[in-house]
C-alpha cells in the first residue's frame, strides 16, 4: 500500500475520485509551475518596460514657461 | 507623448504591474484553488468498472473469449455456465474474479448464487477452486473469485491455456434473467526465492475486535467494488435505504488485521412489530474480490449489530492455510466491506426515512515485512 492510499483512505476517497485528485494534482503542479514562470517572465518584461517609460519621463526633463 | 498620456501610462504599468505579481504569486500558492464537495446523493445501481470491454462469455470452452490480465469487462449471465479462456504465464498466481449485478427487486432464493473456476484445457480444476459466493433475501451484488495458484508441485502451474468458467445457479422460481457480471484477471507476481508451500500460521490474534467509540463521520459508501469509498480505523455514518448495499473499503498492509462491526440503529416505524429476517448483512471481501466471510441477523426496526471476527495479519503465507477466512487475507491491498439493509425492512419502516448505519473499524497489528516478489 502506498501513500496515495493511505491519503485516500484519510479522506474517504472512492478509486475514481482518488484517480481524479491525482489528476487534479499533478495539473495543479504544472499550472502553479507554469503560471510562476509566465509571471516571472512577465514581471521582467514589464520591470523593464516601466523603466523604460521612467527613464523616456525624465529625458524630456522640466520646461520652461 | 502628452502628459496626462505619461500619467496614464504610469498608473497603467503600476497597476499591469501589481497583477502580475499577484498573477505570478498566485501560481505558487498550493491552495489557489480547492475542490468543491458535491453534497452526498442516494447511491444508484452499481458502477460498473471505467472503460469495462464488452464481452460475450461462451456457452462452452470451444466458445470461450480471451481474458487478458488487468483489464474489466463486462458480460451478462442468465442460470447456467460460461467460459473465458485465459493465458496464463507461468510466473504469476491470477484472480479471476466476477461480480454478479441482479436488478432490484429480482427474486432470489437462499441456493441461489454464483461460483467461479479456472481449469485446465485437460478439464481438470485447479486446486482451491472453486470460489463462491450466495445470495440471502436479498439480490445484492455479489462477487466470488477463482484462484490459480503458484505453487511447486502442485497442479495448474504450467504457462499455457486455461479456462474460467463462471456458473450462476438459480433455483426454479427465481429470477431467470440474464444479469449484469462484471469480470477482472488479477496477477499476482511470484516469489523471487521460489513458490514453495509455506506453512500458514496456526495461530493468531483472533479474539473479537476492540472497537472504536470516537464521534462518528460521515461516509456514504459506494454501489460496488469501483467506488467503494475508502475508510480506516474510526467510527464511520452512513444511511441505508431498505433493499441498498453500500461498499467501502480499506486498506491492510502486510501484517494488518482487521476488525468490524456495524450496527443499524431504530428506524422510523409504520408499525408496531416488524422483523426482515437478514435484514442487516455484512461481507468481507478480498483485494481480488473473493468472499472471506459475511455474517448477518434480523432487523426488526430496533437497534441491531454485526461484528466480524478479526481477520487473520495479511500474510503470504495464509495461502496455504485449512481455513478459508484465513486464506482470504493473503495480499496486501483494498479490502471490501459490503453492507446490506433487507429489502423486506420497507414492509414496517417509513419509505421517506433512510436507517442510520454506524460502522466501527479498527486496523491493528503489524506492521510486518512484504514478501520477496519476482519481477511483475
Amino acid at each position: 500500500m502506498g501513500a496515495d492510499d493511505r491519503a485516500a483512505a484519510r479522506d474517504g476517497l472512492t478509486a475514481p475520485e482518488a484517480a481524479e485528485a491525482a489528476g487534479g494534482r499533478s495539473v495543479m503542479r504544472v499550472v502553479a509551475g507554469a503560471g510562476f514562470g509566465a509571471g516571472m517572465v512577465l514581471l521582467l518584461v514589464l520591470g523593464g518596460w516601466f523603466l523604460l517609460g521612467r527613464r523616456g519621463q525624465g529625458a524630456q526633463g522640466p520646461r520652461r514657461a | 507623448m502628452s502628459k496626462i498620456g505619461v500619467g496614464v501610462m504610469g498608473r497603467l504599468r503600476t497597476t499591469v504591474l501589481a497583477g502580475a505579481a499577484a498573477l505570478a504569486l498566485a501560481g505558487t500558492l498550493p491552495g489557489a484553488a480547492s475542490a468543491a464537495t458535491a453534497p452526498p446523493r442516494p447511491a444508484p445501481a452499481y458502477r460498473g468498472a471505467e472503460g469495462a470491454e464488452r464481452i460475450r462469455g461462451g456457452p462452452v470452452s470451444a466458445d470461450a473469449p480471451l481474458v487478458a490480465a488487468g483489464r474489466a469487462y463486462a458480460d451478462t449471465i442468465g442460470p447456467g455456465e460460461r467460459f473465458y479462456r485465459l493465458n496464463l504465464d507461468d510466473a504469476s498466481s491470477v484472480y479471476f474474479s466476477a461480480v454478479l449485478q441482479p436488478p432490484r427487486g429480482a427474486e432470489v432464493g437462499y441456493g441461489d448464487g454464483l461460483e467461479v473456476e479456472i481449469m485446465t484445457k485437460e478439464g481438470e480444476r485447479c486446486p482451491n477452486n472453486p470460489g463462491r459466493a450466495g445470495f440471502g433475501y436479498d439480490p445484492v451484488p455479489l462477487g466470488a473469485a477463482a484462484v490459480r495458484r503458484l505453487e511447486e508441485d502442485a497442479a495448474c502451474q504450467g504457462a499455457g491455456v486455461y479456462f474460467a468458467k463462471v456458473t450462476r445457479t438459480a433455483a426454479k422460481d427465481s429470477d431467470r434473467g440474464a444479469w449484469p457480471v462484471e469480470l477482472l484477471l488479477q496477477r499476482e507476481p511470484g516469489l523471487a526465492v521460489g513458490n514453495a508451500p509455506a506453512t500458514a500460521p496456526g495461530v493468531w490474534p483472533s479474539a473479537s475486535p476492540t472497537l472504536p467509540g470516537s464521534e462518528p463521520v460521515v461516509r456514504p459508501g459506494g454501489t460496488g467494488f469501483n467506488d467503494a469509498r475508502a475508510l480506516g480505523s474510526g467510527v464511520w455514518r452512513d444511511d441505508l435505504w431498505p433493499g441498498q448495499t453500500r461498499f467501502y473499503r480499506v486498506p491492510l498492509d502486510w501484517g494488518r488485521q482487521l476488525g468490524l462491526g456495524a450496527e443499524l440503529a431504530d428506524a422510523r416505524m409504520t408499525k408496531p412489530y416488524g422483523s426482515a429476517p437478514g435484514g442487516l448483512t455484512v461481507a468481507l471481501y478480498s483485494p481480488y474480490r473473493g468472499l472471506i466471510e459475511d455474517k448477518a441477523v434480523a432487523y426488526g426496526g430496533k437497534q441491531a449489530g454485526v461484528t466480524l471476527p478479526k481477520t487473520a495479519p495479511v500474510a503470504y503465507e495464509n495461502r496455504f492455510s485449512d481455513t478459508g477466512q484465513v486464506r482470504g487475507v493473503r495480499v496486501a491491498g483494498w479490502y471490501y466491506v459490503a453492507v446490506t439493509l433487507g429489502a423486506k425492512v420497507a414492509e414496517f419502516t417509513e419509505d421517506a426515512s433512510p436507517v442510520p448505519l454506524t460502522l466501527r473499524m479498527a486496523v491493528t497489528g503489524g506492521p510486518a515485512r512484504a514478501p520477496a516478489y519476482g519481477r511483475a
